[in-house]
């Protein structure tokens, strides 16, 4: 019933699927097989397979499989993935090759300098840009806030990604908005990645296998956010043997287990960690702190099952809780939970295939019983989605992908029920909503001339339906300014309403130079159907998402990249500078005053504009070896343009960060002791500050200046850490150990969250401006341990 | 616009961060527009009492010296067929205070008025449309929960206003507290602004709280209840974010502007409001 716009998308992409069927060379011999963690038997997604002496090479798929084509000879073949050591081998092809091939992490022997051929690493070889992998290798030996490695932090440093600030895991991609990133954890969307009031992420690092970041060249499969793709894989269990991690820090602590379920044949994974930062405030003097109540926990879990040599099944699920409260008088608590199950089969040497069923969901609710007076907020989000996605390798150098999604949304932003006893009470019904959200696409990876070119180009079509049961609100639009309910519509139970689609083309060309260096561009756009209000300053648990509706067209951006890649010290030392440029379509932004707290007219205090966003990215980067880290720089520029928002005049994206330089690194003393750390000079972000000051009956209120035309102060922040790990003790050859201190805000910097303008609490009419920080500096211990 | 029902929720969740965050007084090198606005603060009355208006400028944001007053204006408010000219005082110490004698009387509910200030050449204008109000039925005081529960070192009382609620809705309210006839809620975060559209038809609301300290017997508490615009509601709301929530940074909106009804670039607020009075002696508890 909802489908005539995808028949019809798919009528129109039959003939490119035509057109794509180009044949390679003749007379080839595939060589196949599986890509492994030595240590864990765990398949290694993502892991790389080069052929240098043809300088052709192929990533294996989300089961480790990879299929490798070509023609008679004699061949070395390099098998790299990031944080493992690299394997060479020497084959001589003449017919089918099966080949399995088990990686060692590379921080087993980190006293060794690890040399491998990697001649034209992915960084130069593959036509994609603006990506990046980042090991889990990477963010562990990072400096850790609290002594909790965290995965989003991670992220933030990476260039064309800007903080929101201290105490912040929202980030920001290119100058798009928070809501704009699509956080995937096992192909299930995670609508809040932040506990305890975006101090952490809500992924645990022993849980977390590997991830990518898309900022732009995002491909096809991906579709409903328009700025990245933060694609998180969970971990697969040790099909080998059981193993234990955890760590007990100063204020959590975490354990996980994972081992085989059938040696070889099938595994599971459990991990759980719990904060208990709140039992500190129970020494605190200050009596309102120890009625307080602030903790999270999370727990994560996953199956895998090699059905057989073709087919393996994978399930997994998590569920995170943050809660506070105030004595008995207040309540807040959220959470996401999502679960996936997905299939993944291998159809024959050249074609694989996986289909998976995610679920997501995010709530919060908010109690509060104050005397006579109750507060009552419920509020979720569902989506249930259907993934299909096939990789046809029609040959060695014309890889076809394609695949679909289907999907629905269930948006309940929640019921406020208020009363004050004796007096009035107040329900708010948030407009619930629901729709359908669908998306087809095609993606065709070709190597041309020797694989001197190579052209990746796709195209989506997207299709996103309103049905009903909801509630919409028509809006007077006369007075833009105050934009006042005319009706109220309620949408009928299986009807359709509003439907928006859109075609989504994505293009990437790599122009190969000497070998080590190589000159890319793309184009993408994204559409976005589902958003979120969220506060100029920060991501708050509750801020409600919202579909697009008769009075919310559809976001949509376009950029286009270029950038040069090239390799230093025979591909140790990875190097790119890009450039972009984005144009944003019918973003949304909070009109001066606006209230978009638990508002039923939400709608009405939003503004719909247009923004653009350009920048400069460098990044230099050593994975391997006893140093390793990264430096990146963005020089970025973000404006918006809303009728109806700072008079109509071009203005500052909050986000904006005129440069933004982060270095961070790790290097290793001996095989016992590593040092790490993380430098961050950010210019302050884009803020309203005033210009001066009015009385009014006796009290003041700031005058402001045009929205976000000032600056915070600068941010920048060092953060250390040492991790030593105790030689292994002969009795226990199977347990591991090794304490990480970690300091971070090394040298106490303030860098203010929020300004605050206000009177004097002890002097009344004295104006006071004051900043809200994170104090620092934060030590502190972790001991980490494995058997 | 802003909803004041939300503000314990954002009082709490404030709360929440400031237990892990900390503050710190800081001065800032702030673009300076000094006297660059007249603030306008028009709040007249049917009440049989002189009517002020006050004409101020707006100053630097750290500066701690006085009000600027603006003298030498030509004020007048003009309704109907009505005009009256507000005049300055002659005092020193009220400069910048503008007043008549004679309007209060003679506003008329349902009447637009017109408030027009020519100063040093340039003229500014607001409008504002005076509604009635409910009679009050009667006060009343009963402890605060707070202080019942033992939650407060001081014995509050809340204070209750009985009313029936006018027929239509679309009414917005505000409510001053005197105590002996000394206006006790000066400030605007003091004074207590409603909606009718959250009032059940006959209102028994808590408007506002006294300290047990602050009275004695016989004392004479009077509430005093306003018809205002939806406009000055508002005002007064986000006055009250902005000053006592300032620096929230889950507030929502990027700090803006506290909305004006005045034209040319003044700000400030003109509002003609019809006035009931009613009032309670306290005999102690």
């Amino acid at each position: 019933m909802f489908y005539p716009g995808l028949i019809r998308a798919l009528k129109m992409l039959m003939p490119l699927l035509l057109f794509v069927q180009v044949n390679g060379y003749s007379q080839r011999y595939s060589l196949s097989g599986t890509i492994s963690d030595a240590a864990t038997g765990e398949t290694l997604a993502g892991a790389n397979v080069f052929a240098p002496d043809i300088q052709y090479g192929v990533v294996a798929d989300s089961g480790g499989n990879y299929s490798l084509s070509l023609p008679r000879g004699d061949f070395r073949v390099v098998f790299s993935f990031v944080g493992y050591e690299s394997f060479t081998v020497t084959r001589f092809v003449d017919g089918e090759l099966t080949l399995d091939v088990e990686l060692n992490s590379s921080d087993v022997r980190l006293e060794e300098v690890v040399v491998t051929a990697r001649p034209a690493s992915q960084n130069v070889d593959r036509a994609e840009m603006s990506s990046i992998a980042v090991s889990m290798e990477t963010i562990r030996n990072m400096p850790a806030f609290l002594g909790e490695v965290d995965l989003l932090r991670t992220v933030q440093l990476l260039p064309g990604v800007q903080s929101a600030g201290d105490g912040n895991t929202g980030f920001f991609v290119r100058g798009g908005n928070a809501d704009q990133n699509l956080v995937l954890f096992d192909d299930a969307v995670v609508y809040n990645a932040s506990h305890l009031f975006n101090f952490f992420s809500v992924f645990n690092p022993d849980a977390v296998e590997d991830l990518v970041l898309y900022k732009g060249g995002i491909p096809p499969a991906y579709g409903g956010r328009l700025s990245s793709v933060l694609d998180i894989g969970m971990k697969e269990g040790n099909m080998e043997e059981m193993e234990v991690n955890g760590g007990i820090g100063l204020i959590s602590s975490r354990v996980s287990l994972e081992g085989p379920l059938q040696r070889g044949r099938s595994s599971f994974l459990v991990a759980g960690r719990r904060t208990y930062a709140d039992l500190f405030l129970k020494l605190s003097p200050d009596e309102s702190q120890r009625e307080t109540q602030l903790y999270f926990y999370d727990l994560n879990a996953k199956m895998s099952y090699v059905v057989n040599d073709r087919n393996r099944l994978f399930i997994s699920g998590y569920y995170g809780r943050d809660l506070t409260a105030f004595s008995d008088l207040f309540g807040f608590d959220w959470g996401n939970t999502t679960a996936t199950v997905r299939w993944n089969r291998i159809f024959s040497d050249r074609m694989f295939g996986n289909l998976s069923l995610v679920y997501s969901n995010y709530q919060f609710n908010i109690t509060g019983d104050i005397g006579p007076a109750t507060f009552r907020w419920q509020s979720y989000i569902t989506n249930l989605n259907m993934k299909a996605g096939f990789t046809w390798l029609l040959s060695d150098i014309n890889i076809l992908s394609f695949g679909l999604q289907s999907g629905y949304h269930n948006n309940d932003p929640g019921t406020i029920r208020a009363a004050i006893e004796g007096a009035s009470s107040t329900t708010l019904e948030l407009s619930p909503a629901n729709a359908l959200e669908h998306g087809i696409y095609l993606n065709n990876d070709l190597r041309l001339w020797d694989n001197r070119v190579a052209l990746v180009y796709g195209l989506r079509k997207s299709l996103f339906q309103v049905i009903g049961p909801g509630k919409q609100y028509l809006y007077d639009f006369a007075d833009p300014l105050n934009l006042d309910v005319t009706d109220t519509i309620f949408l009928e139970r299986g009807r359709s309403y509003d439907t928006f689609t859109g075609w989504e083309p994505r293009v990437s060309l790599r122009l190969d130079i000497n070998g080590r260096s190589s000159l890319k561009a793309g184009y993408n756009r994204m559409i976005q159907y589902i958003q979120q209000a969220q506060s100029a300053q920060s991501v708050a648990p509750y801020d409600v998402w919202y579909m697009s509706s008769n009075n919310m067209p559809p976001q949509r951006a376009d950029q286009i990249a270029l950038g040069y890649f090239r390799n230093f010290y025979s591909d140790r030392v990875e190097a790119s500078v890009e450039f972009y440029y984005k144009d944003f379509k019918d973003i949304s932004d909070v009109i001066d005053n606006g209230d978009i707290l638990g508002n039923e007219f939400l709608e009405g205090q939003l503004r719909v504009g247009n923004g653009w966003s350009y920048g400069a990215e460098l990044l230099v980067r050593k994975e391997n070896g006893r140093f390793n880290g990264f430096a990146g720089y963005t020089w970025a520029k973000t404006m918006r343009k809303i009728a109806g928002i700072n008079d109509d005049k071009p203005y500052y994206a909050p986000n904006d960060r005129r440069h933004d330089l982060s270095l961070s690194g790790g290097y290793s003393i001996s095989p016992s002791i590593t040092v790490s750390l993380n430098f961050i000079y950010a210019t302050g972000r884009a803020f309203t500050l005033p210009l001066g000051k009015m009385y009014f009956q006796g009290a003041f209120a700031p005058i402001y200046a045009e929205r976000n035309s000032s600056r915070l102060p600068d941010y920048n922040r060092l953060d250390l850490s040492v991790t030593f790990k105790p030689r292994r003790a002969r009795r226990n050859p199977g347990f591991d150990s090794s304490w990480n201190f970690s300091l971070f805000n090394a040298y106490g910097r303030v860098n203010p969250i929020s300004v605050s303008f206000a009177e004097d609490g002890e002097r009344p009419g004295i104006p006071r401006s004051s900043f809200f920080y994170i104090p620092g500096p934060v030590p502190a211990v972790t001991w980490n341990f494995k058997f | 616009m802003i909803d004041k029902l939300k503000i314990p929720v954002l009082i709490l969740i404030l709360f929440t961060l400031l237990a892990v965050s900390c503050e710190k007084e800081v001065v800032l090198d702030l673009a300076d527009i000094e006297g660059k606005y007249l603030i306008v603060e028009a709040d007249i009355d049917d009440r049989d009492t002189v009517q002020w208006i006050r004409l101020t400028r707006s100053s630097s944001y750290y500066d701690l010296t006085t009000v600027p007053p603006v003298s030498n204006a030509i004020v007048t408010v003009s309704g109907d067929e009505d005009r009256f000219v507000f005049t300055e005082s002659t005092v020193d110490s009220l400069k910048g205070y503008y007043c008549n004698h004679d309007i209060a009387v003679r506003l008329t509910s349902g009447i637009e008025y017109l408030l027009r200030i020519e100063h040093e050449g340039e003229v500014f204008s607001a409008k504002s449309s005076m509604r009635p109000v409910p009679v009050i039925d009667s006060v009343s005081i009963r402890l605060n929960f707070f202080s019942g529960i033992g939650l407060t070192d001081e014995t509050l009382y809340d204070i209750l206003l009985h009313f029936r609620d006018l027929e239509r809705r679309g009414d917005h309210y505000l409510v001053n507290l005197y105590l002996n006839d000394e206006l006790k809620t000066v400030r605007p975060a003091q004074k207590s602004v409603f909606s009718d559209e959250d009032l059940d038809e006959y209102v028994s609301r808590s408007v506002n709280t006294i300290n047990k300290n602050d009275l004695k017997k016989g004392d004479l508490i009077t509430v005093e209840l306003r018809s205002i615009s939806k406009e000055m509601y508002e005002f007064y709301l986000i006055f009250f974010f902005q000053t006592d929530l300032s620096g929230n940074p889950f507030a929502g909106a990027p700090p803006a502007n506290i909305p004006t009804n005045l034209s040319e670039g003044a700000r400030g607020f003109f509002q003609v409001s019809s006035v009931s009075l009613n009032s309670y002696e306290f005999t102690a508890m």
